[in-house]
């Protein structure tokens, strides 16, 4: 960079707070800045730390399965069902096929719902205000048919050890058909708006550009990772659930910058609706709910470690039982964790306005990271 | 990158050997698990072991997928568990290794897989193990100021309040 000599420049430090409309959740960094570019970061995450694997460790599995739910908000079914497949592992319990198609297809369409909020909030952080609402607008949609049957819009407390908690209302399956006619004309709006914008392109195109194999080092997952080239997606390549008689071909792309990941989740809502459909079509009949599961279980002394692929990425949870009916560890495996602890490497050298782009691209949510 | 359906990775016990050729006689236990098999090595080879798995061509396991520590006050120990995945053989595989509740230390891997960075600082932050190497081994969940390991066991939750100084009616 061409210095004056004879002009004193000095590095001067800037607190991206932890309250901030783009670090999407309370996250604070101190950014080392030289002029516009950036020397050095410095992350500083724990503001949303609510200890939820120590409460986990005091808590029955079935007084847990709520606040599983919470652990990441926005992916809720995901969480919770991590929770609840660790312990059917353990304890051995069969999900009824139906219920396995119940929850794959909510669960695709909590997907839909978090990448809606990516696509709406992305767009807001470089400063296009319209594709906020729109991507709301969607996912009042998926919220409604979750709501008429789970009762809830976002925490849905929906899986029960060895299936779900209800079957789908009568209401359901028309509302569903108007969703999937709607849904993929409104994705293609989505597209038309930003993908070639030209201040959307310059803001993301090349910025933040990630090598996959240094993203696999970092432990990255997810569409993050798919953006750089690693196809990976445990709904093919270890399937669970329905996946395995659904399948399923990830998105992957190969240049990994911030386009490119906003680019696979654009994508992944249209697999997600695909899915979707391929679920309600071939919903096969039968039990919600395996009979005879404890309410209370006592899980048999072990471990295992149950993974789903959730919106953010490979989210697990490494469970240990001693045979109580409480867990022994209950370690949470979040893909924010790992995808965010990045960020310092990412940063260096970009300038002010690229910090914004680099982790909205992210689509880290903080109580993942914090837990 | 494409990773094919189940590809083979190597039985444990196979690598078990490959490990004790060039590491040494570190393996303590090799154990096919109820479900995800494991590997107990001593202490002091988790950094040698982690090097062995990132660079070693046959092994391949190029994903640190998380680091934790399961407490047994019991047994007077704290078990580091260390994860490993393959994206090319899709195996899994845990290294645990046992160490001093009280001041349990390891060698920090943070320079192999860049994921250990935050991933040690957790551990230390909420059990109490330091990681020697480990280049900025500082607190990352709890607020700071924060006394004590809170995952630990005996960490008495009920005892703790925030910010005593802060409180009302002091």
């Amino acid at each position: 960079m061409p210095t004056d000599t004879a002009i004193h420049t000095q590095e001067f430090q800037v607190n991206m707070g932890p309250q901030h409309p783009s670090t999407h959740g309370v996250f604070r960094m101190v950014l080392t800045m030289d002029g516009e570019r950036v020397v050095d970061s410095e992350p500083h995450v724990g503001f949303l730390h609510r200890s939820m694997e120590k409460m986990a460790e005091n808590r029955l599995y079935i007084q847990f399965l709520p606040m599983a739910d919470r652990i990441d908000y926005l992916s809720s079914l995901f969480c919770a069902a991590a929770h609840c497949e660790a312990v059917e592992q353990l304890m051995e319990i069969e999900v009824p096929p139906r219920a396995k198609y119940l929850r794959t297809m909510f669960m695709e369409l909590n997907r839909i719902a978090s990448h809606c909020i990516f696509f709406g909030v992305f767009a807001l952080d470089l400063g296009a205000v319209t594709p906020f609402l729109y991507g709301f607008r969607e996912r009042e949609l998926t919220m409604d048919l979750l709501e008429m049957t789970t009762g809830q819009r976002m925490t849905f407390n929906y899986l029960r050890f060895g299936g779900v908690a209800a079957d789908l209302p009568d209401s359901f399956f028309p509302a569903a058909e108007k969703f999937l006619k709607v849904f993929p004309g409104r994705i293609t709006d989505y597209e038309r708006i930003l993908n070639e914008n030209e201040i959307f392109l310059a803001r993301t195109k090349g910025v933040g550009v990630v090598d996959g194999a240094r993203a696999v080092n970092y432990g990255w997952s997810g569409p993050n990772l798919r953006a750089s080239g690693v196809d990976f997606d445990l709904r093919r390549n270890m399937p669970y659930e329905a996946y395995g008689e659904l399948g399923y071909e990830p998105v992957v792309l190969t240049r990994g910058d911030c386009y490119d990941r906003y680019l696979a989740r654009i994508l992944e809502m249209r697999a997600s609706h695909a899915l979707i459909k391929k679920c309600l079509e071939g919903l096969p009949d039968g039990p919600t709910v395996k009979e005879k599961v404890p309410k209370f279980p006592k899980v048999p002394a072990g471990e295992v470690y149950a993974r789903v692929e959730s919106p953010r990425g490979d989210y697990g949870l490494y469970l240990v039982s001693d045979g109580a009916d409480k867990p022994y560890r209950y370690k949470l495996r979040t893909p924010s964790f790992n995808n965010l602890s990045m960020i310092r490497e990412m940063l260096r050298g970009v300038y002010l306005a690229d910090i914004v782009p680099i982790f909205g691209s992210l689509d880290v949510i903080l109580p993942d990271v914090d837990r | 990158m494409r990773f094919g359906p189940h590809m083979a990775g190597l039985p444990l016990e196979q690598i078990a050997d490959k490990i004790k050729d060039a590491v040494g006689d570190v393996v303590v236990d090799v154990n096919e698990g109820d479900r995800v098999p494991f590997l107990r090595v001593e202490a002091g080879a988790v950094a040698r072991v982690a090097r062995f798995f990132r660079d070693d061509g046959e092994l391949a396991f190029d994903f640190l997928m998380y680091i934790t520590a399961v407490d047994f006050p019991d047994e007077d120990k704290l078990t580091l568990v260390y994860h490993y995945f393959s994206y090319r053989d899709e195996q899994s595989l845990m290294v645990k290794a046992d160490v001093p509740r009280r001041g349990g230390a390891a060698r920090s891997i943070a320079h192999i897989y860049a994921a250990a960075d935050w991933l040690e600082r957790e551990v230390y932050d909420l059990f109490g193990v330091t990681f020697e190497g480990h280049p900025n081994l500082t607190r990352i969940l709890t607020p700071e100021g924060f006394e004590g390991h809170p995952l630990l066991k005996d960490f008495a939750s009920e005892d703790y309040v925030p910010f005593p100084d802060k409180m009302p009616g002091k």
